[in-house]
């Protein structure tokens, strides 16, 4: 077993976005390092000789065939479940001075 | 018939064709019920009963002009607030959606309304279904009906509850590691997570979606089977539901009696943790298998020990691409001193994701 891993919860915050409080730091952070004490065990586990696989279940990509009309929504019923929202267009602060 | 609540669908089906009750009289009685016990269970997040009762009301009149649209038309089915349903909200038992209401109905809700079903309520759950004991919900801890101390489980855990409390005739839920069969288990109902791709998750909010499924709660077996007919479908709008294949028609085989069956036993299950009274419960209900004449073999899953180290790994990783559309720009909770995009989606998340 190699050392104990540990996770920057700061700086695994600030890339996620996510406003956190001290305490859920506190919390998280080690929950987070209990995870990464997972991929240890998942190294051990020898996978010689196994195909590479995505899911557990037979599956493959699919392809559209082409686009097709649909029903949709009007653009006021998407808009309009925005926290602020003008004119059918979404309003966000101002992100470029 | 004061106890329609507590009846199968199978039983009312066949009262319905009958003409010994109505669908209006089994909704009422849900939601009488509901009303009486749920100050108690905390089952449900909301619930619609004059949108219930109008539902039941045209399945009543379907019946009377001879189009019944077969055994599950007028039977109120509970939804996990995970699922959308067109104008009612939708929460995930997150403050992040509070205000939310879905614009669509879920594939398997229109699936359940094709075949006549009573769309009822909003079920409790985990916050985004992460949890596997209904305490993670932003809005209230559900009880376990047998004994209102304990959890229900989760995070289907207000799905499992209203079975057990007679506050639907069959609900639905989501299982990615086990919400579906761990609160059925201990409401002690029929809970099944299907084959992957059986049901469309179209309208089912995504937390880890090679992993997520829809499925059914019910009463006995052949109800969830009828449930299973209902929603199976090769859905364009999720490419990786899959046409259903084999034998689909669930509950008329089980009718065809194909026991005593060979049953194994995977031997890792009784392992490290278990429970002495859990363990001793199981060992009873294999002996009332073999009485029964079925043959228990022994049998090892050797790979059983790192399933939840994988899970955590896939479920983690999939739920942080999962949640990321939760900015607060198009839909959703936008805090209120978001003064710049940075802030926007710092505080909107930590605002809308906390407690």
């Amino acid at each position: 077993m190699s050392e104990t891993p540990h996770i920057d919860i700061d700086y695994v915050a600030n890339l996620a976005r996510l406003d956190m409080t001290e305490e859920e730091k506190s919390k998280l952070g080690s929950q987070l390092d209990d995870i990464l004490g997972y991929f240890d065990k998942l190294n051990s586990v020898d996978v010689e000789g196994v195909e590479p696989m995505a899911h557990a279940h037979r599956v493959a990509n699919v392809w559209r065939e082409g686009d097709q009309a649909g029903e949709t929504f009007a653009p006021e019923i998407l808009t309009g479940m925005a926290p602020d929202h003008r004119d059918n267009q979404v309003v966000v602060p101002k992100v470029v001075e | 018939m004061s106890d329609l609540h507590f009846k199968t669908i199978t039983e009312l089906a066949a009262m319905l064709a009958a003409g010994e009750t109505t669908s209006v009289a089994i909704t009422q009685a849900v939601i009488d019920r509901t009303a009486a016990v749920d100050a108690q269970v905390k089952a449900f997040l909301s619930s619609d009963p004059e949108d219930a009762l109008s539902q039941a009301k045209a399945s009543d009149e379907r019946r009377a002009a001879g189009k019944s649209l077969g055994p599950l038309d007028g039977i109120p089915i509970g939804i996990k607030d995970t699922l959308a349903v067109k104008d009612q909200p939708l929460r995930c038992a997150s403050k992040m959606l509070e205000n939310y209401v879905s614009p669509f109905d879920a594939t398997c809700i229109t699936k359940l309304r094709e075949a006549g079903a009573v769309i009822w309520g909003r079920l409790n759950m985990d916050e985004f279904a992460m949890g596997s004991s209904t305490e993670n919900s932003a809005y209230q801890t559900t009880c376990n009906p047998w004994n209102l101390e304990t959890i229900p489980g989760g995070s289907s855990g207000g799905s499992a509850a209203a079975m057990a409390a007679g506050e639907a005739i069959a609900t639905l839920g989501t299982d990615t590691g086990g919400s579906i069969r761990q609160p059925a288990a201990l409401c002690g109902v029929v809970g099944m997570k299907p084959t992957y791709g059986l049901i469309s998750r179209y309208g089912l909010v995504a937390f880890a979606s090679s992993l997520d499924q829809v499925g059914p709660f019910a009463r006995t077996v052949e109800d969830a089977a009828l449930l299973m007919e209902a929603m199976l479908s090769k859905d364009p709008l999720d490419s990786t539901s899959i046409a259903p294949q084999g034998e689909t028609n669930y509950a008329a085989a089980l009718k065809e009696k194909k026991g005593p069956w060979k049953l194994g036993v995977p031997r890792e299950f009784f392992g490290e943790g278990i429970d002495p009274e859990v363990k001793a419960n199981i060992l009873k209900a294999i002996d009332w298998y073999k009485d029964q004449g079925c043959e228990i073999v022994d049998i090892s899953l050797p790979h059983s020990e790192l399933a939840v180290p994988v899970y955590y790994i896939v479920a983690t990783a999939e739920a942080s691409s999962n949640l990321a559309r939760f900015d607060g720009v198009r839909y959703g909770h936008r805090s209120d001193e978001a003064k710049d995009a940075m802030s926007l989606f710092t505080k909107s998340r930590g605002e809308g994701f906390r407690r």
